[in-house]
């Protein structure tokens, strides 16, 4: 559709240019740069000693290994108190869930329209695939002349898109 | 010989070929690396740490180009790992730096206002220092459709995002944008 694509919003007028600058010559310079850091990286002989300017205390791989094990032991044994403390919440979470659902049931399970919100409608329609004029039409929010177009309809649901769901769908 | 104005295919080809390996990612890098740049540069706005995050992503692209699935673009992958790259240096920076967002901020600000590598007229600093003020993931999205003039079904193969939630998010930065503009 050409109108969507004509379509201009305010930053029509924002400057476009490039405002900033490169040292002289630095494009020229930055393959071999880094071609040097990966033959350098690649030449590195493995595990080379003081390769890297760093000291380490005398005997510290040879202790390094049984502290390591020492603490994953540690960790196995805390992860079964933290699977049994998670397990014991999901039991809670699915008890109280079910109660919720039989008091709170409607008396049909059909959901009103007017009962979702826009994250939902935004979430149905991502998996869904279908348009937004689609979903703003059944969503009953927008009250459409004969003559809107699809882009008044978009910019119209754009508008009305929580900011805060959007930052967590990025 | 493989030169830069080969199309990716041959240069993926000629990288998989142990003999031209190192020619033909020295012409991936000679390809793509202002556009890789800006990108990067844009985002964390000082030059060192942009010639820094640009040299890693190509270093993570010759890590992993061998993997490359070559049904997904490779300028649109080299964009992926430089976003990656760009968010994850500005996350590191903010927790180095023990600092808040707003101080993380107020750092990159000053380098727009008073730094040596910023040339632009004084619309432009404005224009940089509010798209400064989007959260870091809103400006790379704003960046790649305003600047780079990315079309949304690619800047959803390289954020993994769709293109509804990304449409939304380039018609608030934009919003926010002008606010900003219009309050200084």
């Amino acid at each position: 559709m050409k109108a969507e694509e004509t379509y201009e919003g305010p930053e029509k007028d924002f400057p476009k240019g490039n405002p900033f600058s490169v040292p002289t010559g630095y494009f020229e310079e930055l393959p071999e740069s880094i071609l040097l850091r990966i033959k350098g990286a690649d030449a590195r002989p493995e595990g080379f000693p003081g390769a890297t300017g760093f000291e380490v205390p005398d005997g510290y791989f040879g202790e390094l290994p049984g502290r390591i094990m020492q603490k994953t032991k540690r960790g196995r044994i805390l992860g079964l108190n933290r699977m049994a403390q998670l397990a014991a919440a999901a039991v809670v979470i699915l008890a109280t869930s079910l109660l919720l659902y039989l008091y709170q049931r409607p008396a049909n399970d059909q959901i009103a329209m007017d009962q979702l919100n826009e994250e939902e409608i935004m979430q149905y329609l991502d998996h869904s695939g279908l348009s937004f004029e689609l979903v703003a039409e059944a969503y009953g929010k927008m009250e459409m002349q004969a003559a809107d177009s699809s882009v008044q309809m978009e910019q119209y649901l754009l508008d009305n898109i929580d900011e805060q769901m959007i930052q967590e769908e990025l | 010989m493989v030169a830069a104005t080969a199309s990716d295919k041959e240069l993926i080809e000629a990288f998989r070929n142990t003999e031209s390996r190192t020619r033909a990612f020295e012409a991936i890098i000679k390809k793509y690396q202002q556009k890789v740049y800006w990108h990067v540069r844009r985002m964390v706005i000082d030059h060192d740490d942009a010639d820094d995050v640009t040299q890693n992503t190509f270093i993570r692209a010759w890590e992993n180009l061998e993997n490359f699935r070559e049904e997904a673009r490779l300028f649109t992958w080299l964009f992926r790992v430089a976003t990656n790259e760009s968010l994850a240096f500005l996350n590191k920076k903010k927790a180095a730096l023990h600092s808040n967002m707003e101080d993380a901020e107020n750092e990159l600000a000053s380098k727009i206002s008073h730094g040596p590598g910023f040339s632009g007229n004084e619309i432009q600093r404005k224009l940089q220092l509010a798209i400064l003020q989007l959260p870091d993931k809103q400006r790379a999205v704003f960046n790649m459709k305003y600047f780079d003039e990315l079309t949304y079904e690619e800047i959803s193969a390289i954020t993994d995002t769709s293109v509804g939630a990304l449409k939304a998010s380039y018609h608030h930065a934009v919003k926010k944008i002008e606010a900003s503009l219009r309050s200084n």
